[in-house]
C-alpha cells in the first residue's frame, strides 16, 4: 500500500513536469474531453453499420484500454485490477513506460487508438488521434508525448491481443445459422429479409459472468396459434398498443430505437438510415451523466469501462438465450395469423425476438449506473437529437430503462414477456457486476 | 514547302479517319443534320416529378416504326415522357420531316411509355396508340389513340374504341387471340407504388385497378376487358416491361409472353384455343430473369421453334458486379421459390426452345446474358449472313443500385443535409448515370454470339430504351433506331449492303389487316432455314410494322418460302431471287395445311409401373457450413447398380439413398416392372448417404455382393456414417453386411470400382475419395483395397499406390487396361483434376507422365467417366462429363479458374476463394460482405464496396499468407471424349455445344439406331450453387448420334423424345426381354424411365 502511494505521488510530479500545481494539460473538463473523444469512435461504428453485440464489444475494449492506462500508472482508489477479475484477462504491469508519460493524454490516445486497431473503419480515428498529439504538444514536451503514447500503444496492443482470443474471431468458422422449421420460430422479416445477426454470439467469453447462461431469463410464454392462447393474446396486444399510439408513445419508440440499419426501399432505390445502437446510446448516457456529475478523467473513464464490461456480458447472455429460443418476431406472427396488413413502427431487427436486447441491455447498465451515480439521477438524454429524435428527461436510470423496454412494444417488435423478463435477466446481470466489482450499493 | 506539308498531314490523317471508321463499321451513326431527327427524351427533374415520387421515371420512351401515309417508305414515332411525342415522315435517303405540329398528336401533360402501330379501323392506314403511365391523376393517364385521318394528321378517340384506360400503362400488342379475324389488345401494365404486402398467396389473386395487365376482347370495334375469364393475372405487383406475342407451341395460336420487373415472375400465358391462358411458365423454363426488362421471341438457331430472350442488368465487368451484389440469402430465395415466384436470378436468358414444352436456358453459353442495365433487345439479322444477331439497349440515368449508396452514402449525405426535404431527391439527383455502351452481338450460327458492339461501330455511350430497327433506306438491311434519354434519338445507317450479302424481304399484305398478325414464314436456301413470325409490338415500349426481313448470306435464290396464315392456310413459292421485297397477300394461300405429322420419337416416357423409389433428401445447406464454397457436396445421389441378383435372368437394381434413407434393391420382373425387395441390411444403414454403389464377386463364391460407398458431406470430418459397407450376396438376393470384411475408413467418398490390381484372380477395389466435411477443397486421400480372395480387403495404399494419400476431390474412375500389357490400369478424375491415368505396373500404380499428357491439360470440374469402344477399333475410349460452358466462369489454359484456400484467419476453418477471369484478370467469386463475413480481418481492410469492387487476391491477403495457401485450378470445363490411341495414350475430342449446356453427371452408351456403333446419352444439371452462379438446369437429358471416329451429333429433344427435369446424378440402361428401358437417377426426385421405341 505504501508503495502504491509513493509510486502515485512519484507519477503525478512527472506527469505536471515537476510541477505539481502548474495547469493540467487536458483543457476541457475531464469527464467532457474523454466523451467527446469517446463519440468519435461511435461515429466510426454508425457509419460502418456495427451491430448492436459487436458495438458493445467495442465500447468494452475501447474503454478497457483508457482504464488499464490509468489503473498502472495512476492507481485511483476507485480502481480495481482487472486482472484476475475479468475472464482470461492479461497481467500489464509488466508493461513500463520508457520515460515520464502523462496519464491523461495516455488514457485519450489509448481509446482512439483501441478504436483504430478493433473498428473496420478505425483508419478515419487517425485524424482524431493527430488531433490529439497536437493539442497537448501545446503542454507536453514532446519526449513525454512519445513516450505517452508508446505506452498507450503498448497496452492497446495487449488489449487487442486478449480481444482476439473471445472466440469472436472463430463465429465466422462455425455453421452459419438456418431459420428453424417449427412453428413459432424465428423467420427473416421485412423488408430486408436480413440473415440472423451473430447466432453464435452467446459463444463470446463473457467477462464477468461465470457463462452466457448464468442468468437465464424465465421461459418465454408458450408459441400458440390459438385465438384464445397465451401466446396469441401477448402477439394480439402487440397490434391493439401499436394500433392507437399516443404522440408520446411514438416518441419513446424512436427515442429507444437505435436501429443501427434501417432500410428504406424504393422500386430499385434502396438505401439505409443509420442511427447508433443501444449501447451506443447507453454510453451516451453515461457520458451525460459523468459530465452532469463533472467527474475527474479517471472517474470518467473507469464508469465507461464498467458499463462498457456489463453491457457486452449483457448482450451474450441475452444472445445465448435468444439463439436457445428462437422466438418468432410480432410481425412475422401478426401477419399471418391475424392481420396481414399490419406494420409496426419500427423495422423489426434481424435477429429472433426473446428476450429483449434493449431491455436486458438498459436494465443491467442503469442498475451498474444507479449505483456509480445514486438513486434518483436526473438528466436529459440528447444522444438521439442528432438522429432527428427530440431529447427526453428522465428522473432515475432506472426510469430510462423501463422506458426503453416498453418501447419495443410500442414499436411493435417485441411481446411484452420478453420486456419484462428481459428486464430480470438485466437487473440480475448488473447485480452480479456490482457484487463482482465489490461496488457499494 | 512548309503548307504542303501540313496539308498532306492533315489529308492523311483525315483519310485515315474515314478510312477506318467506314472499314471498321458496319454501321454509321447519323447525324441529326444528315437525318432531320432532333428528338431528345429529355427528363427534366423536379420536386414534384422524379424518380422517388415514379419509380420507373428514367425507363425512357418508345420507338415504332411503319409506313403511315402508305407511300412505301417507314416512318418513325418516337414517345417522350416528359417532352412531346414525335412523328417523323421519311422523305427517302434517310432524311425525316417532322410532322408533329399540325398532326393532332397531343401536346399536352402525361407520361408517354410505350407505342404501337395498328390499323384498328380497318382502313388499310396505320393508326398509332400511345400508353401514358406516371404518377399523375387518372384523367393524364389515358392511354392515347389517333386515328390516321389518311392526310397526315390524326383524330384522337380512344374513348371510342374503349381504349382509353387510365392504367399505368407500359406498352399494347395487338394479336387476335380468339382467331375471330379481329385484332384484340393485351395492355401491359406496372404499379407505381410501393406494395408492402408479404402474403404472396393473396397478393398475387389480387387484380388492381391501374396496375394489373388486361386483355382487350375486340368486339366490333370496341374493346371490353376480357383479362379475369381468359385467365390473365392483373395482381398489384406486376411490374410488365416486355411483351411479345408468338406461337411458341406451334399449335397455331398465338401465345403471350411477359417480362416482370421486381419479385413477380414473368408469365409464359399459353393459348388454350377456347379464348382462355393457362400460365405455363413453371413447367416449362427451370428459371427466368429476375428483374426482366424489354423482351424478344425468334428462332435464334435456325432449328424452326421460336426462342425466348429477356433482358435483366446483370453487368459485364467486375467492378459494377462487385458494387451491385448484397450478400447472398438463402433463406429469401427459398421463400421466393416457396411462395410460387419460381427461380429469378439477375441476368440475361435465353430460353432455346427444345420444341417439346422445354425449353434449355443458355444465356451464358451463349455470350449473352450481362449486358448491365437492359432496356430493348433486337433480334434480326444484321449483316445478312442468314443467322439473327443480337443489339441491345441499355443505360440508367442515375446510378443508384450500388451498395455503396444503399449502406454508406445515401446516410452520409442524408445526415449532412440535416433534414432538407428534397435532401434525397438532390442526392439522387447528383448520382452519375451508368453510361454503357449499348451491345451488338454477332450469331455465329452455332448458339455462341461475339460482342461486335465496338466493331460495328456502337462505341458511343447512350442512355437508351426503345429501340427499332428497319430498312429505312429500303437498300436491303436494317438500320437502328434508338430513343435516347437526354440525348437525340439515334438512327445507325447499316452498311452491310455495301458488302456482298443477300436478303429477302417479306411483306405480309398491303393493308395492315389483322390475316397477317401470326403469319409464318419460312426461307429456306442452300445454307439456312429460317423462320420468322409477324407480330409488330416487340423489344421494349416499341413497335415494328415493317417487312419480315431475311438475309441469305452469298445465295442469289431463295430455293423455297412457306407462308402459313393464321387460317391455316398456307402458300409455297419456289426459287425466289434475293434482293427483293416480295408482297404476299393473305387471300391467295387456299392449301390448308396438313396437320403437323407425328414424329416418331426414339424413347417414350413410361408413365406406368414406373421404378418404385423416391430419392428424398433432407435440405441440408453447405453454404452454411461453408460460406465460400462454389456447389454444394450433399446432393450428390442417387446412383444405380445393376445386375441380376437372384439368378431369375431379369435385372436387378440397387439405387442408393440419401441421407436418413434407405438404398433399395429392386428385382426386375418379367412383365418389365419392378418389386422392392425389403433387406433389413440396408434399413440399418439409412444414416448413411450412397454416393455410389458396385455389384461384383467379392468373396468368389458365385453370386453379386454388394458395395455401397458412404459420403456426403452433412457429416462430421471423421464421421463413423462415412464408412463404406460391403453387402454379401446368399446366392438368392438377400445381403447381409459384413462388418469386418472392410477396413475401418472415415473417409466421404465418391465412388468405388472393382479392378483385379494384382492379377490374382480376385477382384480388389479402388475408392475415390471425394470430401473431407467441412474443410473443402482440401484433398481428400483415396485408397486400394486388396481382397484376400473371400472377400476381407485390407487396405493396400500405401505398399500399391502411395500418392493416393491426398490425392484430390476424386468423383469417378474408370477400369481399362490402356497400355495393353494385360495389367487393368485405372483412369481417375474429379472436381479440380485433371483426367489421369494411373497405369498399373505389376501390381503397382503409377501416375503416368505421357499417359497423363496425352490427355492435355484437363483440370477441370469432372464428375462422371465412362469406358466404351466407340469407335469400334478394340479399345476402350472414355466419354468424360464436366462442368459444361453455360456458367459465368469460362476456364482456359491460359485463364483458369482457380481456388485458393487456406486458413487465412487461423480461427481453424478453411477460407477457400474461388476466382475466375474476367476480362484481364481473376477476381474472387464472392461478394465483399461474403469475404468479409469469412474472415473478419477483411473489414479493416475494404470499408466500402469500391474498395473491394477491383480488388483480387493480391489485394486482399499478404504475399506471406498467399504463399502459405494452397491452390487448384480448372482449365477447362468441356465435356469430351477421350479417344483411346492403343498405346496407353488417349486423345480428347470436344462434345458437341448442345452437350455443354450443363454439368455432366450421367452418361450412358447405347446403339440406338442400330448401326454398330453406340450412341451416346447424356444427362446432368446442378441445381446446389451459389446464387449467383445460379441453378444450371439446361439439359433434359439428351441423345448425341455417334457418327463414327468419336464423333458424335446432337438429336433435337423433340425427335428424341427426352424431357428429364431435374439434376440426374445416374443413368442405366436396363434390358428386360425384349424391351431396352433408359433409367434416370435424379436427385431427390424419383427415377425417370424411359422406353426405347423399337
Amino acid at each position: 500500500m505504501k508503495w502504491i502511494v509513493t509510486c502515485l505521488l512519484f507519477i503525478s510530479t512527472i506527469v505536471a513536469k515537476g510541477d505539481i500545481f502548474s495547469e493540467p494539460y487536458v483543457t476541457k473538463t475531464d469527464a467532457q474531453a474523454y466523451v467527446q473523444t469517446l463519440k468519435k469512435l461511435t461515429d466510426v461504428m454508425v457509419g460502418d453499420v456495427t451491430g448492436p453485440c459487436a458495438a458493445a464489444r467495442y465500447y468494452a475494449y475501447a474503454n478497457m484500454a483508457a482504464y488499464e492506462v490509468i489503473y498502472q500508472q495512476a492507481r485511483p482508489a476507485q480502481y480495481v485490477s482487472f486482472a484476475g477479475l475479468l475472464k482470461d484477462y492479461p497481467g500489464f504491469s509488466t508493461v513500463k513506460p520508457s520515460q515520464p508519460i502523462n496519464v491523461e493524454l495516455a488514457s485519450l490516445y489509448a481509446v482512439v487508438r483501441a478504436g483504430e486497431e478493433l473498428l473496420p473503419s478505425g483508419f478515419t480515428l487517425e485524424n482524431a488521434r493527430h488531433q490529439l498529439v497536437k493539442e497537448a504538444g501545446g503542454n507536453l514536451s514532446p519526449a513525454i508525448i512519445e513516450a505517452s503514447c508508446a505506452y498507450a500503444d503498448s497496452i492497446v496492443k495487449g488489449i487487442v491481443k486478449y480481444a482476439a482470443r473471445d472466440g469472436y474471431v472463430k463465429t465466422s468458422g462455425y455453421m452459419r445459422y438456418t431459420p428453424f422449421k417449427e412453428a413459432g420460430s424465428w423467420q427473416p422479416t421485412p423488408p430486408g429479409y436480413m440473415e440472423a445477426y451473430e447466432p453464435h454470439w452467446g459463444s463470446l467469453r463473457p467477462f464477468l459472468l461465470d457463462s452466457a447462461t448464468q442468468f437465464p431469463p424465465a421461459a418465454p410464454v408458450a408459441y400458440n396459434q390459438q385465438k384464445n392462447s397465451g401466446f396469441y393474446k401477448l402477439a394480439k396486444e402487440v397490434q391493439e398498443v401499436t394500433s392507437k399510439l399516443s404522440q408520446e408513445q411514438i416518441h419513446i419508440a424512436n427515442f429507444w430505437d437505435c436501429n443501427p440499419f434501417f432500410l428504406n426501399q424504393k422500386g430499385h432505390i434502396s438505401f439505409a438510415t443509420k442511427k447508433i445502437s443501444p449501447g451506443g446510446h447507453w454510453m451516451g448516457i453515461t457520458g451525460i451523466a459523468c459530465t452532469q456529475k463533472q467527474l475527474s478523467l479517471a472517474e470518467t473513464i473507469r464508469w465507461h469501462a464498467l458499463v462498457g464490461i456489463t453491457m457486452s456480458d449483457a448482450f451474450i447472455s441475452c444472445w445465448k438465450e435468444k439463439f436457445r429460443s428462437n422466438r418468432i418476431r410480432p410481425e412475422t406472427f401478426i401477419n399471418t395469423h391475424v392481420d396481414p396488413d399490419w406494420r409496426p413502427l419500427l423495422q423489426t431487427p434481424p435477429f429472433p425476438e426473446y428476450t429483449s436486447g434493449h431491455s436486458v441491455v438498459s436494465s443491467a447498465v442503469s442498475t451498474l449506473l444507479t449505483t456509480l451515480a445514486g438513486e434518483n439521477f436526473a438528466y436529459t438524454d440528447i444522444t438521439e437529437v442528432e438522429f432527428g429524435v427530440p431529447a427526453r428527461s428522465f428522473t432515475s436510470f432506472k426510469q430510462a430503462a423501463q422506458e426503453a423496454a416498453i418501447s419495443r412494444l410500442y414499436g411493435g417488435i417485441h411481446y411484452r414477456d420478453a420486456i419484462d423478463n428481459g428486464l430480470v435477466q438485466g437487473k440480475q446481470i448488473g447485480n452480479y457486476v456490482v457484487q463482482r466489482l465489490k461496488l457499494k450499493q | 514547302m512548309h503548307f504542303p506539308t501540313y496539308f498532306l498531314c492533315v489529308a492523311f490523317w483525315v483519310s485515315c479517319v474515314l478510312y477506318c471508321h467506314s472499314s471498321a463499321a458496319q454501321f454509321t451513326l447519323l447525324s441529326s443534320k444528315q437525318t432531320g431527327i432532333t428528338f431528345n427524351n429529355q427528363l427534366t427533374e423536379t420536386e414534384t416529378q422524379n424518380v422517388l415520387q415514379y419509380e420507373y421515371f428514367y425507363n425512357g420512351g418508345g420507338v415504332a416504326v411503319g409506313d403511315i401515309n402508305n407511300d412505301g417508305l417507314p416512318d418513325l414515332y418516337f414517345t417522350g415522357n416528359m417532352v412531346p411525342d414525335r412523328l417523323y415522315l421519311n422523305q427517302g435517303n434517310l432524311q425525316f420531316k417532322d410532322i408533329t405540329q399540325n398532326s393532332g398528336i397531343s401536346f399536352g401533360t402525361g407520361w408517354k411509355t410505350g407505342v404501337t402501330l395498328v390499323d384498328i379501323n380497318t382502313d388499310g392506314w396505320l393508326d398509332i396508340y400511345v400508353c401514358y403511365s406516371g404518377n399523375g391523376e387518372p384523367y393524364y393517364r389515358r392511354n392515347k389513340l389517333y386515328i390516321n385521318n389518311k392526310n397526315l394528321t390524326f383524330t384522337e378517340q380512344a374513348a371510342q374504341y374503349g381504349l382509353d384506360l387510365p392504367t399505368h400503362s407500359t406498352q399494347a400488342a395487338f394479336f387476335d387471340y380468339d382467331k375471330d379475324g379481329d385484332l384484340d389488345c393485351y395492355l401491359m401494365n406496372h404499379n407505381i407504388k410501393d406494395f408492402k404486402r408479404f402474403d404472396a398467396a393473396a397478393v398475387k389473386a389480387m387484380r388492381d385497378e391501374f396496375a394489373g395487365d388486361r386483355l382487350l376482347r375486340n368486339e366490333g370495334g370496341k374493346f371490353t376487358d376480357v383479362s379475369a375469364q381468359a385467365g390473365i393475372k392483373g395482381n398489384p405487383i406486376g411490374f410488365g416491361l416486355g411483351i411479345a406475342i408468338s406461337d411458341i407451341n406451334a399449335d397455331g395460336w398465338p401465345d403471350i409472353y411477359i417480362s416482370n420487373d421486381y419479385i413477380e415472375q414473368d408469365y409464359l400465358y399459353i393459348n388454350n384455343g377456347n379464348g382462355t391462358f393457362s400460365d405455363k411458365l413453371t413447367e416449362s423454363v427451370g428459371h427466368l430473369s429476375y428483374f426482366s426488362m424489354g423482351n424478344e421471341i425468334a428462332d435464334i438457331n435456325n432449328d424452326g421453334f421460336p426462342d425466348i430472350f429477356t433482358l435483366d442488368m446483370l453487368p459485364e465487368d467486375n467492378r459494377r458486379q462487385k458494387l451491385l451484389y448484397g450478400p447472398e440469402n438463402y433463406e429469401v430465395y427459398q421463400n421466393m421459390v416457396k411462395n410460387g415466384f419460381h427461380h429469378q436470378i439477375m441476368r440475361n436468358m435465353l430460353q432455346l426452345n427444345n420444341g417439346n414444352g422445354t425449353f434449355s436456358e443458355i444465356g451464358q453459353l451463349a455470350g449473352i446474358s450481362n449486358t448491365d442495365w437492359s432496356w430493348a433487345p433486337l433480334i434480326a439479322d444484321f449483316d445478312n449472313d442468314g443467322w439473327k444477331d443480337l443489339f441491345i439497349t441499355n443505360g440508367y440515368l442515375r446510378d443508384y443500385t450500388n451498395m455503396d449508396f444503399m449502406k454508406f452514402y445515401a446516410d452520409k449525405e442524408l445526415k449532412a443535409a440535416q433534414g432538407s426535404p428534397t435532401a434525397m431527391m438532390d442526392i439522387v439527383r447528383e448520382m452519375p448515370s451508368s453510361q454503357t455502351q449499348n451491345y451488338f452481338f454477332r450469331n455465329n450460327g452455332r448458339l455462341q454470339f461475339e460482342n461486335k458492339g465496338k466493331q460495328w461501330g456502337f462505341d458511343q455511350t447512350f442512355l437508351s430504351n426503345g429501340a427499332v430497327c428497319a430498312d429505312l433506306d429500303t437498300d436491303g438491311d436494317l438500320e437502328i433506331i434508338t430513343n435516347n434519354v437526354n440525348a437525340e434519338a439515334a438512327i445507325y445507317r447499316n452498311d452491310a449492303m455495301a458488302r456482298e450479302s443477300n436478303y429477302l424481304q417479306v411483306q405480309l399484305g398491303n393493308n395492315f389487316s389483322a390475316a397477317t398478325y401470326g403469319a409464318k414464314v419460312w426461307v429456306h436456301t442452300k445454307e439456312t432455314r429460317q423462320y420468322q413470325e409477324y407480330y409488330p409490338s416487340r423489344g421494349f415500349q416499341s413497335c415494328m410494322n415493317t417487312p419480315l426481313h431475311f438475309g441469305l448470306g452469298k445465295a442469289t435464290v431463295v430455293d423455297t418460302l412457306k407462308i402459313e396464315w393464321p387460317n391455316g392456310k398456307y402458300e409455297l413459292l419456289c426459287n425466289i431471287p434475293a434482293g427483293q421485297k416480295l408482297v404476299v397477300e393473305p387471300g391467295k394461300a387456299n392449301k390448308p395445311s396438313s396437320p403437323a405429322k407425328s414424329t416418331t420419337h426414339l424413347f417414350t416416357a413410361v408413365t406406368k409401373d414406373t421404378v418404385p423409389f423416391l430419392h428424398q433428401e433432407d435440405d441440408y445447406n453447405d453454404f452454411k457450413r461453408q460460406l465460400l464454397i462454389p456447389t454444394m457436396l450433399s446432393y450428390q445421389g442417387p446412383h444405380l447398380a445393376q445386375t441380376d441378383v437372384n439368378k431369375d435372368g431379369l435385372p436387378d437394381l440397387y439405387i442408393g439413398g440419401a441421407k436418413g434413407q434407405a438404398g433399395a434393391l429392386l428385382l426386375g420382373q418379367k412383365n418389365g416392372s419392378w418389386q422392392t425387395s425389403p433387406q433389413p441390411a440396408f434399413q440399418s444403414d439409412l444414416l448413411q448417404e450412397d454416393t455410389g454403389a458396385l455389384f461384383f464377386d467379392a468373396d468368389k463364391d458365385g453370386d453379386m455382393d454388394l458395395y455401397v460407398v458412404s459420403g456426403g458431406y452433412a457429416y462430421l470430418e471423421q464421421d463413423v456414417l462415412l464408412q463404406d459397407r460391403l453387402y454379401l450376396n446368399n446366392g438368392k438376393g438377400k445381403f447381409t453386411r459384413a462388418q469386418e470384411n472392410l477396413p475401418i475408413d472415415r473417409s466421404s467418398d465418391g465412388c468405388a470400382k472393382a479392378i483385379d490390381i494384382d492379377k490374382d484372380g480376385d477382384l480388389d477395389l479402388f475408392v475415390g475419395g471425394r470430401v473431407i466435411p467441412g474443410r473443402y477443397p482440401e484433398p481428400a486421400s483415396s485408397r486400394i483395397l486388396l481382397n484376400d480372395g473371400k472377400g476381407k480387403f485390407t487396405d493396400g495404399t500405401s505398399q500399391l499406390a502411395p500418392f493416393l494419400e491426398k490425392f484430390g476431390l476424386v468423383t469417378d474412375a474408370v477400369v481399362l487396361d490402356a497400355n495393353k500389357d494385360g495389367w487393368d490400369d485405372l483412369v481417375v478424375a474429379g472436381e479440380w483434376m485433371p483426367i489421369t491415368v494411373l497405369l498399373n505396373h505389376q501390381g503397382k500404380l503409377q501416375n503416368n507422365q505421357p499417359a497423363n499428357q496425352s490427355v492435355g491439360k484437363s483440370y477441370g470440374w469432372w464428375n462422371k467417366l465412362v469406358a466404351e469402344d466407340l469407335d469400334k477399333d478394340g479399345d476402350l475410349d472414355i466419354v468424360a462429363g464436366n462442368a459444361g460452358w453455360n456458367c459465368q466462369m469460362k476456364p482456359t489454359e491460359k485463364e483458369p479458374v482457380t481456388v485458393v484456400y487456406s486458413d487465412f484467419d487461423q480461427n481453424e476453418a478453411i477460407d477457400p476463394f474461388v476466382c475466375y477471369y474476367i476480362g484481364e484478370k481473376s477476381y474472387p467469386l464472392v461478394n465483399r460482405d461474403e469475404a468479409l463475413n469469412q474472415v473478419f480481418a477483411l473489414r479493416r481492410k475494404f470499408t466500402t464496396y469500391a474498395s473491394y469492387a477491383d480488388a483480387t487476391l493480391q489485394e486482399m491477403f499478404t504475399p506471406e499468407q498467399l504463399k502459405n495457401a494452397s491452390t487448384l485450378q480448372a482449365t477447362t470445363f468441356s465435356s469430351v471424349v477421350l479417344e483411346n490411341k492403343g498405346d496407353g495414350t488417349f486423345s480428347p475430342h470436344e462434345l458437341p455445344v448442345e452437350a455443354q449446356f450443363a454439368p455432366v453427371y450421367g452418361i450412358a452408351l447405347l446403339d440406338i439406331d442400330k448401326d454398330g456403333l453406340k450412341d451416346l446419352i447424356l444427362g446432368g444439371n446442378q441445381t446446389y450453387t451459389r446464387i449467383k452462379l445460379a441453378r444450371m438446369d439446361a439439359t433434359y437429358g439428351m441423345v448425341f448420334r455417334n457418327e463414327g471416329n468419336c464423333r458424335f451429333a446432337y438429336i433435337p429433344q423433340w425427335k428424341s423424345g427426352l424431357a428429364v427435369k431435374g439434376d440426374v446424378r445416374d443413368i442405366t440402361v436396363v434390358k428386360n426381354g425384349p424391351q431396352t428401358f433408359l433409367l434416370f437417377g435424379r436427385n431427390n426426385q424419383s427415377i425417370s424411365s424411359y422406353l426405347v421405341n423399337p
